[in-house]
């Protein structure tokens, strides 16, 4: 199916009252959890999973994937006006940004992070619509051993997440890669590590984890730190216009930002954050402009918006094309897909074409409505963010609660929320990154289906991995990444373990 | 030559005592053959792979040379013990006595968990989140769930 046919079959599922509906509240929550600090996307998403539930998958995943671009365009917000990153990919807004806030020019930050957010998101909606039925035809061709291949690296590449030790990454990857085998083994029917407790059978609820993980652990963080400076700021539309000359800077690291944040984007591992700190470092490097970088320059805002908002575009590439989730936001969105009893590959796009094409026209929409929020809109988020945590969060709470125990009706995985927001938490504080660990839970029982089948199908030999271009180059570049990660903790003077930012 | 940090060790210990837990699948379950994976035979060597990364994680860090330590977060004693109260206590009142009551005791407990909350605000954000809860899950969403049981 050509691109323009798909857009059209889009277009007649996408277009009518109640899917612009959902895409307007997953948009509108997503811009919300993006401004306040301390709530992102991915605790978003896993608190509206259960209510999913109810809907049909299409109009699901159309709020799901909103909250999830949506944030991109909310982060930015109160990294301009409190110095405080809404989400991570947000952090690096706040050296232009809350300068420009301090100069009076808060309004003039916020347009050029919103125009830059759709002009960013829109490079990457092109990018997906055309890679994706590429690649798809490239991957029908994979045999198990090639799946195995690309899902070994897309969980090493999840371990590159996150700015703390990558050892400690990927202990939690396979940590998630474990918990990922609890529950019944399907081809035998053994129980695995469940203690005969009848509610663990299905697996460890996934909403449970990543509400408990994240969300509440989250939570228990933030709600012990002070709030930061009260603002007093106003944001008026009319002082939002820029003057012709940053308009004019702005427009080449808007592109550099697009494309770097698309690439970033499509490979697993990488997503929002990374692009939007390697575009602001490409930018202070290229910058032939007057001022210097520090002091509030609208291109260090234009070039990492861009980026963080085509990145979180193009992250659906490998989500929908290969069922390969980049990031633990997209293995949560990737989920509610299975949870509705569709199996994400590249049989998706040709076996429900509506879905995935609906999927795409959804987001031109989405980011039509985002540019209306965010512009006129905005003195509503500014007031929102002057709401005081102590109140915020115990609200939050109660709602993380009634969502997991409407999955099930059951208070088992109310007390499973506790169970890993404890430990989530007490995760935190030995300094592991957690968000790793969705990956590899998600991502785990199909490594092994995987892996099974390709063993089976060799009658065990291993040979069988290196006989295939994808899975051979795959499994060569992890032990390249696992070799690299090794000599970088051997002993030396001076080495550090390298990560990238975390997504 | 080892001179490993509290932490360090704690989280290694975390670590092997996981490893541990995968590992012991081995008793229990079926390995099965490489040609012809068991139900046993990923989990319990992820178990291994874990307890072989612990002992990476002493290695890595705990040399007297491997860097500085940036003051790690502290334990906020209080919201942790408020935050897990409150989720406690919805799972312990929701099915006896409803949704409702479940959620506004859920509020009004998490609301402990920052030291400056007043009461006053605490019951101000009880019945905001309550009636929100009302109107949102039983009326808008049709939950099947009792709103009220005496």
């Amino acid at each position: 199916m050509d691109v323009f046919s798909g857009l059209a079959v889009g277009a007649e599922a996408a277009i009518n009252p109640w899917n612009i509906l959902y895409c307007l509240t997953g948009v509108t929550l997503g811009t919300l959890v993006g401004v306040l600090p301390g709530i992102g996307a991915l605790a978003a998403v896993s608190m509206l999973l259960p209510i999913t539930y109810y809907l049909e998958p299409l109009a699901a995943i159309i709020m799901l994937a909103g909250v999830f671009y949506g944030s991109e365009y909310g982060g930015s917000t109160a990294a301009i006006l409190l110095n405080l990153p809404g989400t991570p990919s947000s952090a690096v807004v706040c050296i232009e940004g809350y300068p420009m806030t301090k100069q009076g020019r808060a309004g003039v930050a916020l347009f050029t992070a919103t125009i830059a957010s759709f002009i960013g998101g829109t490079l990457g909606i092109i990018v997906l619509m055309f890679l994706s039925p590429y690649l798809v035809t490239v991957a029908l061709n994979f045999g198990p051993q090639d799946y195995f291949g690309i899902m070994m690296f897309g969980l090493l590449a999840a371990s590159t997440i996150g700015t703390g030790s990558r050892l400690r990454s990927i202990v939690m990857v396979v940590l998630g890669v474990a918990l990922g085998c609890v529950g019944m083994d399907l081809n035998t029917g053994d129980t695995r590590y469940t203690f005969g407790i009848p509610e663990l059978f299905d697996g460890l609820n996934l909403v449970a984890l990543a509400m408990g993980l994240y969300g509440v652990s989250e939570i228990i963080s933030s709600a012990a730190t002070p709030t930061g400076n009260r603002m007093k700021t106003k944001v008026t539309f009319r002082s939002m216009i820029p003057t012709r000359d940053e308009v004019r800077r702005s427009a080449l690291p808007i592109a550099r930002g697009a494309a770097s944040g698309s690439v970033f984007g499509t490979l697993p591992g990488t997503g929002a954050t990374v692009a939007s700190l390697f575009s602001y470092a490409m930018e202070k490097r290229v910058a032939r402009g007057t001022k210097p970088f520090g002091t509030g320059i609208v291109e260090g805002i234009a070039a990492p918006e861009a980026a963080n908002n085509a990145a979180s575009q193009t992250a659906f590439i490998p989500t929908l094309s290969l069922g390969i989730p980049g990031s633990p936001t997209m293995a949560l969105i990737l989920g509610a897909l299975m949870l509705h009893g569709i199996q994400p590959g590249p049989s998706l796009v040709t076996s429900q074409p509506a879905l995935f094409w609906g999927l795409i026209v959804s987001f031109w929409i989405g980011n039509l409505l985002l540019l209306i929020l965010n512009l006129p809109m905005i003195g509503l988020w500014v007031r929102l963010l002057q709401i005081p945590h102590h109140m915020l969060y115990p609200a939050i709470i109660p709602l993380i609660c009634v969502g997991v125990y409407s999955v099930r009706t059951s208070p088992f995985d109310v007390l499973m929320v506790l169970a890993f927001g404890a430990a989530g938490y007490l995760l935190k504080l030995l300094r592991f990154e957690v968000a790793p660990l969705m990956i590899g839970f998600v991502l785990g029982p199909m490594i092994e289906e995987n892996l099974r089948r390709a063993l089976r199908m060799s009658r065990g030999d291993p040979i069988i991995f290196l006989q295939t271009p994808v899975s051979a180059i795959s499994l060569a570049i992890c032990a390249v990444m696992i070799g690299f990660t090794i000599w970088s903790l051997l002993p030396r003077k001076g080495a550090q373990a390298l990560s990238v930012g975390s997504e | 030559m080892l001179h490993p940090r509290p932490i360090t060790l704690l989280s290694s210990g975390v670590i092997a005592l996981m490893g541990l837990f995968f590992f012991s699948g081995i008793f229990s379950l079926d390995m099965g053959s490489a040609r012809n994976m068991g139900p046993g035979y990923l989990p319990v060597s992820l178990g291994g792979i874990l307890l072989v990364l612990s002992i990476a994680l002493l290695l890595a860090e705990g040399r007297a040379s491997a860097g500085e330590d940036a003051p790690g977060e502290k334990f906020a004693a209080r919201s942790f013990i408020a935050i897990l109260a409150s989720v406690l206590m919805f799972a312990l009142l929701v099915e006896p006595f409803g949704l409702l009551p479940a959620v506004a005791t859920a509020t009004l407990i998490a609301s402990a968990a920052d030291r400056s909350t007043t009461i006053r605000s605490a019951t101000g954000t009880c019945v905001v989140v309550t009636a929100l809860c009302w109107a949102v899950f039983i009326i808008g969403l049709g939950l099947p769930v009792q709103a009220f049981r005496i």
